[in-house]
């Protein structure tokens, strides 16, 4: 790999970076990169954690304001000024979201017995939303029972190979209430468990301790079969149970995710609370995409391609961006996949006027997984290389023919915008049209670890 | 403004109906839906289309209100009687479900995966 001096270069001004000079806000992150596009290398840098580069609809004109809205076009924030737009309509576009859990109506509100979003299978016992003696001005619900069942319960999708943590938050309990009666999915997913770690409001821990008041968590695990699983929190959860129990804030989250303790109050799928976790576009794997206008990188054959991404799926070959509409029919093209077909892997290739060189990854990355993707294309050198989390995943030198990258749109989440999309979340996306030394190389994947919630 | 998650799945054979009606209606936000085929798992030919995400609530209420859809329609000149609506719409899955959880329910995976 070629080193590349960046010291000297100027940082050529750019609305945005201008923007941010002129106030003073130039965060150390963008001083790096901003250089990395000057003296003519062509790339694109977008960061769905900043709303003032996005907005709801492709012509740019109503800013995003809020997660759950959707992202019609996001700027691009190198100074080569290659947005991102979403040509089709409103249901194919990504939207920003920063959600943990996964629950809808996580505040149990309304509804009586049971309350919207929820649902009361047995509606044995006694029942009612309650002031949450904890936290002001939320609901919590109080549940009574003899022998009896009164929980609430909701689906959720979980997604195959997942690992979720159920909590919730235990007020008040009368009774000798085991931590299964309070909280349980109910999962006919094969090969599916449920365990019941120490914690503060079972501190025998197992799914037959004898809960207190604390924070009740407990932890599904879901086996190579995705489906409904339902979530049933209060009384009487796995069986008939005697006793009264006050409890709030429930919560499902990715056991992965690093911001699954702290509690997000979800109101609808649009409407909840950002609770700081990292901010992501999130490709719902049918018909969402974004792409630019076309990129010139005729004049190198080098390319640097760092993305923080979180996938949710291995079924479709998912493409988290393509440098053309199809790598298989235009020469000049690279692209990141996020598997291949039914194979958990992730893919980096790189072609010129051959067929081109495939690094793939073939096992050891199944989805659901969040990663730090790098790769490194160079034509003349016949190289591709994946790197993952910052270590080097596989590299390959099978031809690439001669030539230079092309004069392509970039695709992001959808092969040209019609197939193979791409069921996860993108945490960022930086692509330079250079190589680049490992210093570099390594500063960026931080950069994008810091932004996407991972750490290696 | 604000939206609503929508998971549309019409049939194949009223596909292109459903598409022409939600550009008609919605304009640039509505074209270019129903892109993504579905099937049956082993079938190769698409009985589905799907389009799923965000629509602005005002459409949303339509798929809702058949009668609003209608007047809606014949406002935008579209020749389509309230009893062809009401068939458009028993025909297709509307749903407030993940596609996942959609394609599932139904039976259907996408197609054109390589």
């Amino acid at each position: 790999m070629r080193a590349s001096p960046i010291t000297a270069r100027p940082i050529t001004a750019s609305p945005i970076a201008a923007r941010a000079i002129s106030a003073g806000q130039l965060s150390p992150m963008a001083e790096a990169i901003l250089p990395l596009f000057t003296n003519g290398v062509q790339g694109v840098w977008f960061d769905p954690s900043d709303f003032s580069t996005m907005f709801q609809d492709a012509a740019g004109t109503t800013h995003v304001t809020a997660l759950g809205q959707p992202v019609g076009k996001i700027l691009d924030k190198s100074p080569l000024g290659k947005h991102a737009t979403c040509p089709g309509a409103t249901t194919s576009r990504p939207t920003i979201e920063a959600r943990v859990n996964r629950l809808l109506n996580s505040a149990v509100t309304g509804g009586g017995a049971a309350p919207t979003s929820w649902t009361q299978p047995f509606a044995t016992g006694s029942s009612a939303p309650e002031a949450s003696s904890l936290y002001a001005g939320e609901t919590a619900y109080v549940q009574s029972g003899t022998a009896q069942r009164p929980f609430i319960s909701q689906d959720i999708t979980a997604l195959a190979n997942a690992t979720y943590q159920l909590s919730m938050q235990v007020e008040s309990v009368t009774g000798s209430v085991q931590a299964q009666l309070a909280m349980l999915p109910n999962s006919a997913l094969a090969g599916s468990s449920f365990s019941f770690p120490v914690c503060e409001a079972n501190p025998s821990g197992g799914a037959t301790g004898i809960i207190t008041t604390g924070k009740l968590v407990a932890t599904l695990t879901i086996s190579s079969t995705s489906g409904t699983v339902g979530c049933r929190f209060g009384l009487g959860a796995s069986g008939a149970a005697t006793g009264t129990l006050k409890f709030s804030r429930p919560q499902v989250a990715f056991n992965d995710d690093q911001f699954k303790n702290a509690y997000q109050l979800v109101n609808t799928a649009t409407d909840y609370t950002d609770i700081g976790a990292p901010r992501y576009l999130a490709f719902d794997g049918t018909d969402d995409w974004l792409e630019t206008a076309a990129i010139d990188m005729t004049g190198t054959d080098s390319v640097l391609a760092v993305a923080g991404i979180r996938k949710n799926s291995d079924s479709v070959q998912g493409f988290i961006a393509e440098f053309s509409a199809s790598f298989a029919s235009n020469a000049g093209s690279f692209h990141l996949t996020s598997s291949l077909g039914a194979t958990p892997s992730y893919g980096f290739s790189s072609r010129g006027s051959a067929t081109g060189a495939l690094a793939d990854a073939m096992s050891g990355y199944p989805a659901p997984r969040t990663n730090v993707l790098t790769g490194i294309g160079n034509i003349s050198g016949d190289t591709a290389i994946l790197r993952v989390n910052g270590a080097q995943a596989v590299s390959v030198s099978t031809d690439q023919g001669t030539g230079n990258y092309g004069n392509h749109k970039l695709y992001i989440g959808r092969r040209g915008g019609t197939a193979n999309p791409f069921n996860g979340r993108l945490y960022g996306l930086v692509i330079v049209g250079a190589a680049q030394s490992d210093a570099i190389v390594s500063a960026l994947e931080k950069h994008m670890a810091m932004k996407t919630g991972v750490s290696f | 403004m604000a939206w609503v998650h929508k998971c549309m799945i019409p049939p194949a054979a009223i596909r292109d109906t459903c598409a022409a009606m939600c550009a008609e209606l919605a304009g640039p936000g509505g074209t270019g839906m129903f892109t993504t085929p579905l099937a049956p798992e082993g079938q190769t030919e698409a009985t589905h289309y799907i389009s799923v995400g965000l629509i602005e609530d005002t459409f949303a209420y339509l798929l809702d209100n058949p009668e609003a859809l209608a007047q809606a329609c014949q406002q935008a000149g579209l020749p389509v009687t309230l009893a062809e609506l009401q068939a458009i719409l028993a025909a297709c899955d509307v749903s407030d479900d993940q596609p996942q959880a959609a394609m599932a329910r139904l039976g259907l995976v996408m197609l054109g995966g390589e």
